[in-house]
């Protein structure tokens, strides 16, 4: 597949890239010709795997980085960014990718190991505010192409009450309104912010939820068409709107999930 | 690394995480994670992962499994240490 951009690549920068919806956009990303910083944090272990699916990065013409580390941290972003902007040289990020996945899924009621307050504190922190927190600082590092996207991933739970997952629905919530005001305030400098609202897709993230099988069946069952949402469908849509032609959708939560929502 | 040096340092890792300042003060190896140092359940993955860059080991899953209390998480890390010197010196 040949580069869109040819010599003057841009970058992309992927929160939470190291599996799932992350990693998919990243390396359809990387296949149209864009450089790919990814962060990401796992374990020595898990770490075999993912220099795997990371080597195939180097079949495309591209430059590829990668940190391990907690993106919320507010250190190690100042220390990533840093990295970036050196390792950059001169070239500008033209998406942002956040697809961190990091919360509490428990219970409301019940003896043991229910939902608490710093539960829902700490849920916000790495898949909501750490959004803003990211787009700020990688704005006044001057990163940030004429022409930003910046992508966020929610789900159903946004608007709909699943068993343990009222943290993370809370985060999503806070994620769409936060996306939404990047799109408005970030607009006068180029930004342009979206929300992805994924179907149901067989990733990591999905398997950590309770009754997960249960919601596979339940969504392939009222899916228009009779399947699950993959990470390679939800990835197509990222480079749509990294597109010069989307520069017009800002601020959307745009379902991603053949249909699936209006089910 | 003597055992002291060690429980230092596993302090110095969990201080981000603890919500109850003065159970770290008073850290010892009956502290529990949850009940007294009030760590949050899903910060616990990110105190091992942060042990692993700053010990430089690597822990199985499954001894991760095993880690009840801050008396076997100094175990595992003191036979990871010893292992990797084994390692190192052969």
């Amino acid at each position: 597949m040949g580069s869109d951009f040819g010599q003057n690549a841009y970058w992309a920068v992927i929160l939470g890239g190291s599996s799932g919806l992350g990693l998919a956009s990243a390396l359809k990303l990387a296949r149209h010709g864009y450089n790919i910083c990814i962060v990401h944090r796992n374990s020595k272990n898990e770490m075999r795997m993912i220099q795997k699916d990371f080597e195939e990065f180097n079949q495309y013409n591209i430059k590829f980085l990668s940190f391990n580390a907690d993106a919320s941290r507010p250190e190690k972003r100042s220390f990533i960014i840093s990295s970036l902007k050196e390792g950059i040289a001169g070239g500008k990020v033209r998406c942002l990718i956040h697809s961190v996945s990091k919360g509490n899924l428990k219970p409301m009621i019940g003896e043991n190991a229910s939902l608490q307050n710093d539960d829902f504190f700490i849920t916000l922190q790495h898949m909501a505010i750490n959004l803003y927190d990211w787009v700020k600082e990688m704005f006044h590092n001057d990163l940030f192409a004429p022409d930003g996207r910046v992508i966020s991933f929610t789900s159903e739970g946004n608007k709909k009450a699943i068993k343990n997952y009222a943290a993370v629905s809370t985060a999503k919530a806070a994620l769409e309104a936060i996306t939404r005001n990047i799109a408005l305030e970030f607009a006068p400098y180029g930004i342009r912010a979206n929300c992805i609202q994924a179907g149901i897709t067989d990733t990591r993230s999905l398997r950590m939820i309770p009754g997960n099988e249960k919601m596979k069946v339940q969504a392939i069952n009222r899916n228009p068409f009779q399947k699950l949402t993959t990470p390679q469908d939800v990835a197509n849509v990222v480079y749509l709107l990294c597109r010069d032609e989307a520069s017009w959708i800002n601020g959307a939560v745009i379902p991603v999930d053949g249909g699936e929502s209006f089910c | 690394m003597n055992k002291n040096q060690i429980i230092e340092k596993f302090k110095e890792i969990l201080e981000p995480y603890v919500q109850n300042p003065e159970a770290l003060e008073n850290f010892s190896e009956e502290s529990d994670f949850i009940n007294d140092l009030k760590i949050n359940s899903t910060n616990m993955v990110d105190v091992f992962l942060d042990v692993e860059d700053a010990f430089d080991i690597e822990i199985e899953n499954a001894e991760l499994e095993q880690i009840q209390s801050s008396e076997d998480a100094i175990d595992v890390i003191t036979r990871k240490l010893e292992e990797k010197e084994k390692l190192s010196n052969s």
